[in-house]
């Protein structure tokens, strides 16, 4: 009966344990996803897009969108020539790089004083419609703009 | 003989004035010439290969000037029909900016081209415009005043683009429909062009000219097979701020290549400095001709009786 009972509360350890070594184990880990995202960063212009992530992650690499942030190398070669895999970044939220105002007076001023490389990336707008667009037109996704964004009120 | 228009005398004054007028012309020619365009003044760099032909930036644009509704929708797209004269739509009164499509062997899909005023550095409109109703402006937009406009309509010919239109609905008040950059509502507050805020995929891009340059051949050096290697607009006219890439040869989709490199004035800018001088020397020089002609006979006539008046007087 003890012997039972030890071996019961063992298992339940070693349960518990394992359980918590893989919910940290993925936590840790920012490659994961949400199943599910809603993009309304510009719902003042568009209709919220109900993104599913899990879908699209079937179709896609992490890094067809995430370029280089979520650690794997690139896909684009142009950007493979200086970032790495490996190299993980803090987040990967598109609008962290994505300026949703990449017109403002303050972002001009600094490219045209700026001696770095990145001079020419694209506002979230363009950024979403772009990759969204171009992978959607060559695998035969929807590409009609009620097919994502909720029409406005 | 030595009266205040002898034929020495004129002679002498009109080479003079001659000289001075030629100097001065030049040097004022020489100074003309040196002028590159505003710095730090904006533009826009239009990427054909990102446009999808929504015509957004219409809609956009049509909303922000006031501009009377479109006969048939912006989602239409019978639009890219063209018209009976086999030619595309062009902006007009109704519209300052038109999305174009072009079908070309070069490309398996259509290729969309947005037309609007371009903005030159050294714009024609404005040296062709006797009344002087267009400024182009620090910030890089070129405007116009209707106020002194007198309707004479020089500007839509000497545009190479083919941009300014005339509202003809309006003959007693005449007003010129061209786009002018948003500059009153926008630009001058440093904000982009309402065009560039809608266009989906920012096939627009808004900055500083000289950004701009920096940002179409970095694309062009890193993408040679996507894009043709052109700015149009970095020379064309003498350059103007919306500047264009192309995934195929700018020819391709109606881009006319054969706008010249330097600016339009350029051409005219040596018979135009004549001008002045034919205007105020050659009155002045066929007047002393007509008038040495008239005075030659009664002058010999007065000086031989003014002679023998002498002869008499000095007889006595």
């Amino acid at each position: 009966m003890n012997n039972r009972h030890q071996h019961f509360s063992r298992s339940m350890l070693l349960l518990l344990g394992m359980v918590f070594v893989l919910t940290t184990v993925g936590r840790s880990k920012a490659t994961d996803p949400p199943d599910y995202l809603e993009i309304d960063v510009l719902s003042d212009r568009y209709g919220e897009v109900a993104f599913d992530h899990e879908l699209h992650a079937d179709y896609a690499a992490c890094s067809e969108c995430h370029h280089h942030t979520t650690g794997e190398a690139p896909s684009d070669p142009v950007c493979a020539t200086c970032h790495q895999a490996g190299e993980e970044a803090e987040t990967v939220s598109c609008a962290t790089c994505h300026p949703i105002h990449p017109f403002s007076e303050e972002l001009i001023e600094q490219k045209a004083r700026s001696t770095r490389y990145h001079i020419d990336i694209i506002g979230l707008q363009g950024a979403y419609h772009l990759n969204c667009l171009s992978c959607h037109e060559a695998i035969g996704g929807p590409t009609g703009c009620l097919d994502c964004h909720q029409s406005q009120p | 003989m030595n009266g205040p228009l002898s034929r020495r005398n004129f002679l002498r004054t009109g080479f003079a004035a001659c000289c001075a007028t030629l100097l001065t012309t030049r040097a004022e020619k020489a100074d003309g010439r040196e002028f590159e365009g505003y710095r730090k003044s904006k533009g826009v760099l239009v990427d054909l290969t990102r446009c999808i032909g929504c015509r957004s930036c219409e809609a956009a644009c049509n909303r922000e000037q006031g501009l009377p509704p479109p006969e048939t929708d912006f989602d239409d797209p019978s639009v890219f029909q063209l018209d009976q004269h086999g030619q595309p739509r062009r902006p007009d009164d109704r519209a300052y900016t038109v999305v174009n499509r072009y079908e070309t062997e070069l490309a398996d899909h259509p290729i969309f081209r947005k037309i609007q005023c371009n903005h030159c550095l050294e714009p024609a409109c404005l040296t062709s415009c006797f009344v002087n109703a267009y400024t182009k402006t620090p910030e890089g937009a070129v405007i116009y005043n209707a106020d002194v406009c007198v309707g004479c309509r020089t500007c839509m010919i000497a545009c190479p683009f083919s941009i300014p239109a005339f509202k003809y609905s309006s003959p007693f008040k005449p007003r010129i429909m061209k786009c002018i950059f948003c500059y009153d509502t926008r630009l001058v507050n440093g904000q982009p062009p309402a065009c560039v805020e809608a266009c989906p995929t920012e096939a627009l891009t808004f900055g500083e000219r000289e950004t701009l340059l920096r940002i179409g051949r970095k694309r062009i050096r890193e993408r040679p097979g996507r894009y043709a290697d052109h700015i149009y607009g970095e020379h064309e006219a003498g350059g103007t701020a919306w500047l264009y890439l192309s995934g195929v040869p700018h020819r391709e989709v109606g881009f006319d290549m054969d706008v010249p490199k330097q600016p339009i004035l350029t051409y005219v800018k040596d018979f135009l400095a004549i001008v002045p001088m034919v205007l105020t020397i050659w009155p002045a020089l066929f007047a002393g001709f007509y008038l040495l002609a008239r005075r030659g006979p009664k002058t010999i006539e007065e000086n031989h009786a003014a002679q023998e008046d002498s002869h008499e007087s000095t007889g006595q």
